[in-house]
């Protein structure tokens, strides 16, 4: 099997994770945080060192800023739940994941909130930035945007627009669903308000696992109410982070997954493996660019502009289509449809077909970029 | 009375302290509130046998929220 559809998970996960994972699951399995006996408190150790690896690699101001979720879309909708109030507005970026759609959708069919939706312009971030500003109002709380697309791995210039929203006095949240791990994120540095990243990405972390981070101490309304091991006796929920949004058990093997895969990107290297990830995705754009009948939608990707992410079509086929046949044929798997992004979809004209996604990882070689192109020739020659 | 508890919001807040305090080589050991303190409630601790008052400082010093001090059950 090839696998290349790492933007929607990574596979196979690092030999150090599923260690962690087997490990948290025979030695920390009492409840981290509840108990005074030493099993919980070494749980509750374990569980601390990962915060503060967390807070390392993406420079969060604290510790206690590191809030574990269940992966990016309960981050995403803690943040738009816990920040917006009746009246507010939002602007998110028309390459914007059902994650942040679908949470603002249900608020704005309620009536709570009204948002506009900012086209991107590929290639040329003022115009980007121009967009983001226009849709801008007196009632405008938050912009959201993605760090890149799940779909086209275009980046956005989000470090320009969280400037720009902090100028109008508006938050700004990141969703890091395809850089957490790949791009370099510095909390701190940039002023972002909150990032949200899954866990099992770019982190290489298991399933199950997220963070939301979180750049000031700006109290969010809690997603969820709960028991947190502090504060018992009051019926509210503590004011102080982590505990605030960390209601319920944590995920401890989850955690020390998501530890183990942050140690095995400091070892192996960020910034060597996106290179690595880059030069793959160029190499594949090239050639399949070269096959008549294959439609891009993108310039060819470079790493200032684009994460690893690639989609195509076959002209006169149905993505999923050319996906099964990849699979059956091939034992390739790559992603076909919509990808839960409509907006981008709309974007790129691509909505009634949706497209075909590939995303190397680190574990991806040139030979299995070479087999895919292959199988794409393949495809065209199959009646 | 030696008030050697160091009371702490959360377990994550006494993680954070013990860290702290183990790079100022100050022995320091996490343990549940006792119910007996002022504060009526779940809660981390840490116990500081020796130099509390200095830890209590340090910890201060380094944005860690105290939430008072406390005798030791025995």
């Amino acid at each position: 099997m090839i696998y290349l559809d790492n933007a929607a998970t990574t596979s196979p996960k690092p030999e150090i994770v599923v260690r962690a994972v087997n490990k948290a699951l025979r030695q920390y399995s009492a409840n981290p945080g509840r108990g005074g006996h030493t099993p919980s408190v070494s749980a509750a150790q374990a569980v601390y060192d990962v915060r503060k690896a967390v807070q390392d690699f993406f420079r969060v101001p604290t510790e206690e800023n590191v809030i574990f979720t269940s992966g990016c879309t309960e981050s995403l909708n803690t943040v738009i739940k816990g920040v917006l109030k009746q009246g507010d507005h939002v602007v998110i970026s028309t390459l914007e994941h059902n994650a942040v759609l679908r949470p603002l959708y249900k608020l704005k069919e309620r009536g709570v909130i009204d948002y506009s939706v900012a086209d991107i312009v590929c290639g040329d971030d003022e115009a980007t930035i121009n967009a983001f500003r226009n849709a801008i109002n007196d009632q405008t709380r938050m912009i959201i945007s993605t760090h890149a697309s799940n779909v086209f791995g275009i980046r956005l210039p989000v470090e320009r627009i969280c400037a720009l929203a902090h100028s109008y006095g508006i938050l700004f949240c990141l969703d890091a669903a395809q850089s957490a791990g790949i791009l370099d994120i510095n909390v701190e540095d940039s002023g972002f308000d909150f990032v949200c990243c899954p866990g099992h990405k770019g982190l290489y972390g298991p399933m199950g696992i997220g963070l939301l981070l979180l750049g000031s101490d700006r109290l969010l309304d809690p997603l969820k109410e709960g028991g947190t091991g502090s504060n018992s006796a009051e019926p509210r929920m503590p004011a102080h982070y982590p505990d605030r949004l960390e209601s319920g058990t944590l995920n401890t093997p989850g955690i020390c997954g998501l530890g183990a895969g942050i140690r095995f990107l400091n070892m192996r290297g960020r910034r060597s493996a996106f290179r690595h990830e880059m030069r793959l995705t160029e190499r594949l754009y090239h050639e399949l660019a070269d096959i008549e009948g294959v439609e891009l939608y993108t310039p060819p990707p470079d790493p200032e502009h684009f994460v690893p992410v690639l989609s195509f079509n076959i002209r006169g086929h149905d993505s999923e289509s050319v996906a099964a046949f990849l699979d059956q044929k091939y034992g390739i798997a790559v992603r076909a449809g919509l990808h839960c992004a409509p907006l981008a979809h709309r974007f790129m004209d691509t909505i009634d077909r949706g497209s075909v996604r590939a995303a190397p990882s680190v574990f991806t070689t040139e030979n299995d970029i070479r087999i895919l192109v292959k199988a794409v020739k393949n495809f065209m020659h199959t009646p | 009375m030696n008030n050697e508890l160091i009371l702490l919001p959360s377990v994550t807040y006494a993680m954070k302290a013990k860290s702290i305090l183990d790079r100022y080589k100050i022995r320091s050991y996490i343990q549940r509130t006792p119910r007996n303190t002022a504060i009526k409630s779940c809660g981390y601790c840490l116990y500081v046998p020796d130099d509390t008052d200095e830890a209590e400082r340090i910890l201060r010093k380094n944005g860690v929220r105290v939430l008072g001090r406390a005798s030791r059950e025995v």
